[in-house]
Order: structure tokens, then C-alpha cells, then sequence
């Protein structure tokens, strides 16, 4: 497996040109936060809820769980349409939330240690004290998960040299139900209709324009592209060859087609 | 699929032999012995038929036709259930394989009738032009007088005696339309081989 593969398993993998983007925007965002006292959502609302002082040990990491589950949810539904399958895209919406909420627990942690913010630390990690990494995470991942709202609004849209797999990804169910219905004939007798089987052909036909699309690719999405298309073709062959003179001419998967059609679950 | 790349002709096969009469699970249509009510002793399946003519098919045409340009026997598989269920490609089958107790029962003559008919009116130019869509008519076990079939030129009906008889006909004329495919890609006017090669693409699957 190559390295971006590798670094896909866990990480949404930007392009340069997103990855500068997007790094400028959290760069802008941080000046005007640090020196014109900006905030996309005003801090007076949030103080408590982003650090309080009284919070038990357990209150902080129940905020940030929240904030994480949050920010999760908001970086998988943004990078979902990138994958093939939502399997990839959760793994990889997992490491670059870990990665967000860490970025934003830093910038946090740094504006307020202002005096050798690395003693602080290294004295925090020889007492084994976890508290101020956790309530650092904890306002980490709360401003993570608010700014980004407000920066949804703002004119940049982002990852816009990405190819949209979202006809294939609305297509997968209906077909993996087909498919189903195909497996069972031997067992349940109830062929496809006429209507089915043109409708397969209509998925089959959006499921294989859509991975043709042109666009970069997420590294595992570019990795298992052409073995996915390759298997749809082989599937789409195999209908058209059985359902002669209609689709109720099928009778279930036969031995030949069954890899390919497991090949299309797994990657779709 | 014979090999993978190769081209298939598909013939329906017009029986009710895969709905039991009682109330036992369907049968694989494939394991069908069409001569088995007929004559006792005749029992090959409709499935070892198939591979005795796709078998003589490659030993006719070694050294004439490249393997990968052969065209092999198909049927379909599934019985009289494919007739009246949505319309159908009948453009995209070149035979059947009828037994006429089946058309003697229920609603099954019209049945046939319908198909005979679809058959003649979509069967692909290049098919009028060189053969014909070939109907094997099986013995009856029950006296059932013979079907009848539209007027139609295009349509060829033989009838089959026996498993013997039924391997014959299809291997002649599916020889005849591998010869004929084959030496039209190179020889024919540019007419005939484009309506060669529609046939291939478009009506062998």
C-alpha cells in the first residue's frame, strides 16, 4: 500500500491547492481571533462551555466527547461524497477529527499560556497530570466544531478538484437490493420484473458515469476505482447476457459473476 | 457464458416442465430431459445436450473458425413463465425448443402463439438474410396434435424425434450460421457486414 493510501485509512488527504486554502483560512481566522479579538461566534456566550474552571474531570471529557462526536459528524457528511464507500470515509473522517480538535486545542492552549508554554507542559506530563490536556482538548474541539459552522457560510467552498462519487453512492443501495432479489430467485421463485430490469441497467449505466467522472481522487478511492469499475462492467456483461429475451430470465447469481458481485459490495 | 468472450444464440425453451404438478419446489429448468415422456430410454437434460453441441460445435469448426469467433447454443433458463411476463428482446432469441403437451394445456397455445409471432416480426435482418429462426418441435407423449405457427418465411420448424434428431438440427443450422458470420465479416458488401455486425453486437449476447 502506498503512503497517501496508508495516510487515507485515517485522513482525509486534501489537495496542495485545498490544503493552502484551507490553512490560510485557519491562519486568518487565528490572527483576527488573536489580534482583533474576532470570533465567528462570540466567546461571552461560550466561556463556560468552553472552559470552565469548576468542570470535574468527567464534565470536561463528557463536553469533549461531545465536541468530538460533533466535529466528527460534520467532517464525515463534508467528506463522504469524496469515498466510495462510507466505510473509507468514516475511517478516514476519524483521524482528521482527532487532527482538527488537536490543531484547535493547541492554538487554545498556546493563547493561553503566554510565559514558556512548553515548561508548563513538560512539568504537566512529569506530574502525570492529565487535567490540562483534556480541558485543552475539550475547548479544542468545542471551537473546532462552532467555528466551522459560521466558516460554511463564508464565499470559499473548498475541495472543488475533488471527483463527486455521490450518484454511485445513492445508486449502491438500490442496486445491492437487485442483487439481493437476484440471489434469492432460487429460493424464493419471485423473478425480476420487467420494471427491475430496467432499472438495474439505469443504475448499472449511473454507477459506471460516475466513476468515469473527471476529478482527483482520494488515494484509496483512486486505488480501488478501477477494480470496482472493472467488476461493474463484468456485471452489467453478465445482465445483459441473462436477461434474454427479459429479466425474468434470470435465475439468480450464477458461480461466474458471484466475485465481481462480492467485489461491488465491498467497494461500493 | 461458454468462454468468456464468445457469442451465444439463445432458444427458448417452451415447457412447463419446471412448475411440478403437485406442490414440490420449481426445478432447474436446465435439467430438463425433453425426451424423456416420449421415449423412456432417451434421457439426456437439456443441459447435457447443450454441452454435446457446443462440444461438436469447436470440433466442426477447429482449423475453419478461431474459437474466440465461434458462436455456441444457449437456452434460456427459465420455462413458458418467460412468455407474458413484461415483453420481452424476442430480438435477441434465435430459437425454441417446444413441447407441444405443454401447448396443449391451460392458456399455452396462445402462449406459443405469441411467441411464434415475436419471433417473426423481431427477428434482426441479418438473421432474415442468411438463416432462419429454428423451432424444434419435440414428440408429444400425450398425443397432443402439433402446434401450429404463423406464416411466417423467417421462421424454420423441425420437427425432433429424438435427442439424436434435436443435436442435429441445431448443430446444422448453427454451423451454417457460423459459416456464414464468419465469411461474411470479410467477403460481404459493406451492407451485409454492418448488419453482421449489429447482429453480433446488438442481438448476441
Amino acid at each position: 500500500m502506498a503512503a497517501d493510501e496508508l495516510l487515507n485509512v485515517l485522513f482525509y488527504v486534501p489537495t496542495k491547492k485545498d490544503l493552502l486554502a484551507n490553512g490560510l483560512m485557519f491562519l486568518c481566522a487565528a490572527v483576527l481571533a488573536a489580534v482583533f479579538h474576532y470570533f465567528p461566534v462570540d466567546p461571552a456566550t461560550l466561556g463556560a462551555l468552553v472552559r470552565d474552571p469548576a468542570s470535574s474531570l468527567h464534565q470536561n471529557l463528557l463536553a469533549l466527547a461531545i465536541g468530538g462526536i460533533v466535529n466528527y459528524a460534520i467532517i464525515f457528511f463534508a467528506i463522504d461524497k469524496f469515498f466510495l464507500n462510507s466505510k473509507e470515509s468514516a475511517s478516514a473522517a476519524l483521524g482528521t477529527t482527532v487532527l482538527i480538535c488537536m490543531l484547535y486545542a493547541v492554538v487554545w492552549g498556546g493563547s493561553h499560556l503566554h510565559d514558556r508554554p512548553w515548561t508548563m507542559v513538560l512539568a504537566w506530563l512529569h506530574a502525570r497530570d492529565v487535567r490540562p490536556f483534556v480541558v485543552a482538548l475539550r475547548a479544542g474541539s468545542i471551537l473546532a466544531c462552532l467555528s466551522s459552522v459560521p466558516l460554511k457560510a463564508w464565499t470559499f467552498l473548498g475541495n472543488q478538484e475533488f471527483l463527486d462519487f455521490s450518484a454511485l453512492r445513492k445508486a449502491a443501495p438500490e442496486w445491492k437490493n437487485l442483487v439481493k432479489k437476484i440471489e434469492d430467485i432460487p429460493h424464493t421463485g419471485v423473478p425480476l420484473t420487467a420494471a427491475e430490469g430496467d432499472r438495474m441497467n439505469a443504475l448499472l449505466a449511473a454507477m459506471l458515469a460516475a466513476l468515469a467522472g473527471i476529478g482527483r481522487r482520494q488515494p484509496v478511492a483512486r486505488r480501488d476505482s478501477p477494480q470496482l469499475e472493472g467488476a461493474l462492467r463484468n456485471f452489467q456483461a453478465w445482465f445483459a447476457h441473462e436477461a434474454v429475451p427479459s429479466a425474468a430470465n434470470i435465475n439468480g447469481l450464477g458461480a461466474g459473476i458471484r466475485e465481481d458481485v462480492r467485489t461491488i459490495r465491498q467497494l461500493s | 457464458m461458454s468462454p468468456a468472450i464468445a457469442k451465444e444464440v439463445q432458444f427458448l425453451l417452451f415447457t412447463d416442465w419446471d412448475h411440478p404438478p403437485r406442490k414440490s419446489a420449481k426445478r432447474p429448468v436446465e435439467n430438463w430431459p425433453p425426451f424423456l415422456a416420449a421415449n423412456p430410454l432417451d434421457v439426456p437434460r437439456i443441459k447435457d445436450l447443450k454441452q454435446a453441441i457446443n462440444g461438436r460445435i469447436d470440433g466442426r469448426l477447429n482449423g475453419s473458425i478461431d474459437s474466440v469467433d465461434r458462436i455456441y447454443f444457449r437456452h434460456t433458463n427459465v420455462g413458458i413463465d418467460l412468455v407474458g411476463n413484461g415483453d420481452g428482446s424476442w430480438d435477441k432469441v434465435q430459437g425454441a425448443i417446444v413441447d407441444p403437451d405443454t401447448t396443449a394445456r391451460s392458456q399455452n397455445a396462445a402462449k406459443l402463439s405469441r411467441v411464434a409471432t415475436n419471433l417473426a416480426r423481431q427477428a434482426p435482418e441479418y438473421l432474415r438474410l442468411r438463416s432462419k429462426v429454428l423451432i424444434c418441435l419435440l414428440p408429444s407423449a400425450g398425443g397432443a396434435s402439433a402446434p401450429t405457427f404463423p406464416a411466417a418465411p423467417v421462421l424454420a420448424v423441425k420437427s425432433t424425434a429424438n435427442s439424436q434428431d434435436l443435436m442435429s438440427e441445431v448443430l446444422t443450422w448453427l454451423t451454417a450460421l457460423n459459416v456464414h458470420i464468419d465469411d461474411d465479416r470479410m467477403n460481404a458488401t459493406k451492407e451485409v457486414r454492418d448488419a453482421v455486425e449489429e447482429f453480433l453486437e446488438k442481438k448476441l449476447l
